[in-house]
């Protein structure tokens, strides 16, 4: 299922004084199956971007297309809310402090309850969402607090919340945040499964480029509520300036290798190069000319 | 959604009333409010009231706030006073000014005479006190008004001080008021996005049925809580390791000393209602 966004401006409080403009003139199409990533300093709007995909926020002006469906305020009646929210399923950021039930079975469950589902259905969900999120099914584990798990389980209790409603996509809002280095790591592998047994689009909300380097195909760029910069995150990399311009930070490799040709190192990539250190230490050792490597190169003295 | 909701009434300004600490004006209502019920005793002298309409009617002209303004929000109190009148005009035992009837209710052979009495006692007391009861509400929304919370809070703190002497812990009063009004703003934008994300898988605050809505805010209590709790632990931390002691007065940024606008008000204002209480 594809998002197409037309010309959206967004302001909050329009017509009062204080009217505060959020998001100016955004076109972009997040086509089925893809993972988009959505970059952008805090303020840029990112978040009042992806609260219009599942019907939260809805345009100011332009047009926002979920699914075939055109989100206005007639389109938007409680009956297709439901409906689009179970088919767009929105996570926000720290959504371990969402969760409310006493079980974590009751937590997963209140998402296709609320779809009137029958009870099988209804368990038959929780499993799978659980699983989903790599976490246990056990009955034992599944009448557990929510709270006496870590935080890092906790997001993927919510995870598991939304995905048991059987979204066709998932929007998350930083996802990472706050998570140490094991969790985020956790967290990104469950994605990754997601988009390639479940076919889900992905949109990814996050402020580190890097961090959604190898799993995005997509970025886009926003700041100060206007789209700066989308493609594929290989050639964005290269567009180290507006990069910052947009006030964020190149990746680290991006900028290693922009710092070196600065001093003179004329280091040749394709652009793919830029996303690991694998592919970029060959670029590298080649412009060295270090023998070895290519069989190319001076002798050492 | 709630993001609209003002804490405070307070409109910022320059007039008189502005200026003024907010331990005069507090002073000056407890004064009001003293007198208006002694004034309560002295039937059909309306000088306390009329002085004190005059003068909360400059104070309010001084401080540019609209009719309208306070027609709105003085419209469900007027209508509970005028609900109230006719029991009070005829309820009220002492001398008789007029009485009406008898009149007979009858209920198919049950019949109950009634004889309406309105007495001059029920009248004076009809009229003064709605007149107190729109006294008090014009006198807090002043208050409200041209007093910043902050202000307000110290002030209360500082007039309750010379209580510390018998054991009320009149600073740690102030310190909770302030941080309750500091956390307003932060626990509203916290329940705003809760709702955002239960809304988001499938909860439902303002359709549906009447179960579904229940569901929905019983989603919102326990996270609600947790957050607040949250965050009290934190500031309790935050506190200690900042040096906040149990015991010792506090230095308030907000409220200073007494100025001559203050000690002038605090002269005149008595003294005009206490003129208009002897005399008038």
């Amino acid at each position: 299922m594809s998002i197409v966004v037309e010309h959206l401006n967004h302001a909050y409080n329009a017509g009062a004084p204080h009217e505060h403009v959020a998001l100016r003139d955004i076109s972009l199409t997040i086509p089925d199956g893809v993972c988009a990533a959505i970059i952008g300093v805090t303020g840029s709007g990112k978040s009042t971007l992806v609260q219009h995909f599942n019907g939260l926020l809805i345009p100011t002006s332009g047009r926002i297309i979920i699914d075939g469906l055109d989100v206005t305020a007639k389109t938007t009646r409680p009956e297709h809310l439901l409906e689009l929210r179970r088919r767009v399923g929105l996570l926000f950021q720290f959504p371990e402090a969402q969760l409310f039930a006493p079980t974590i079975a009751d937590d997963v469950a209140f998402g296709p309850r609320r779809l009137r589902l029958k009870d099988k259905v209804v368990k038959e969900r929780v499993r799978w969402a659980l699983n989903a999120v790599a976490l246990p099914t056990d009955a034992t584990f599944l009448a557990r607090s929510p709270f006496a798990l870590s935080g890092g389980q906790q997001r993927r209790v919510a995870l598991a919340g939304v995905l048991a409603m059987r979204p066709l996509t998932l929007v998350l809002d930083e996802p990472s945040a706050g998570l140490d280095a094991e969790a985020r790591d956790e967290i990104y592998a469950c994605l990754s499964d997601l988009r390639a047994h479940e076919g889900i689009t992905l949109a990814l909300v996050s402020h580190d480029m890097s961090e959604v380097a190898h799993l995005a195909d997509m970025l886009f760029a926003l700041a100060d509520g206007e789209l700066k910069l989308s493609g594929p995150p290989a050639q964005v990399f290269q567009k180290t300036d507006k990069i910052q311009a947009c006030g964020l930070l190149p990746p680290p490799l991006a900028q290693t290798v922009a710092l070196a040709r600065e001093h003179g190192l004329p280091i040749t990539t394709a652009s793919d190069a830029l996303l690991t250190p694998a592919r970029l230490a060959p670029a590298i050792v080649a412009t060295l000319g270090a023998p070895g490597l290519n069989g190319h190169g001076k002798e050492s003295t | 959604m709630l993001e609209n909701m003002p804490i405070s009434a307070y409109a910022e300004g320059t007039s008189l009333v502005h200026r003024l600490r907010a331990r005069t004006k507090l002073l000056l209502l407890g004064w009001l409010v003293v007198l208006f019920f002694l004034a309560n005793h002295h039937p059909f002298h309306y000088g306390v009231y009329g002085v004190s309409f005059a003068l909360f009617a400059l104070a309010f002209l001084d401080a540019r706030i609209s009719l309208g303004y306070i027609w709105r929000r003085m419209r469900l109190l007027v209508i509970l006073l005028l609900i109230g009148i006719p029991f009070s005009l005829i309820w009220t035992t002492g001398q008789t000014w007029r009485s009406f009837g008898p009149y007979t209710l009858s209920y198919h052979q049950y019949s109950l005479p009634i004889t309406v009495v309105v007495t001059y006692d029920g009248i004076w007391f009809t009229i003064s006190f709605t007149a107190i009861f729109l006294l008090l509400f014009l006198s807090s929304m002043l208050i409200t008004t041209t007093t910043t919370p902050v202000g307000l809070a110290e002030g209360i703190v500082l007039l309750l001080r010379p209580l510390r002497w018998v054991g009320l812990p009149a600073d740690e009063f102030g310190l909770m008021t302030l941080v309750s009004l500091r956390f307003v703003p932060v626990l509203m934008q916290e329940l705003n996005q809760l709702i955002k994300a239960q809304i988001s898988r499938g909860a439902s605050f303002s359709t549906g049925s009447l179960t579904a809505r229940i569901q929905g805010i019983s989603t919102l209590l326990g996270p609600l809580l947790q957050g607040a709790l949250r965050r009290a632990t934190n500031l309790a931390s935050a506190l200690e390791a900042r040096g906040y002691g149990v015991t010792g007065k506090a230095t308030l940024l907000h409220e200073g000393r007494l100025r001559w606008l203050d000690w002038l008000m605090l002269m005149v204002i008595p003294a005009l209602t206490l003129f208009a209480y002897l005399k008038l």
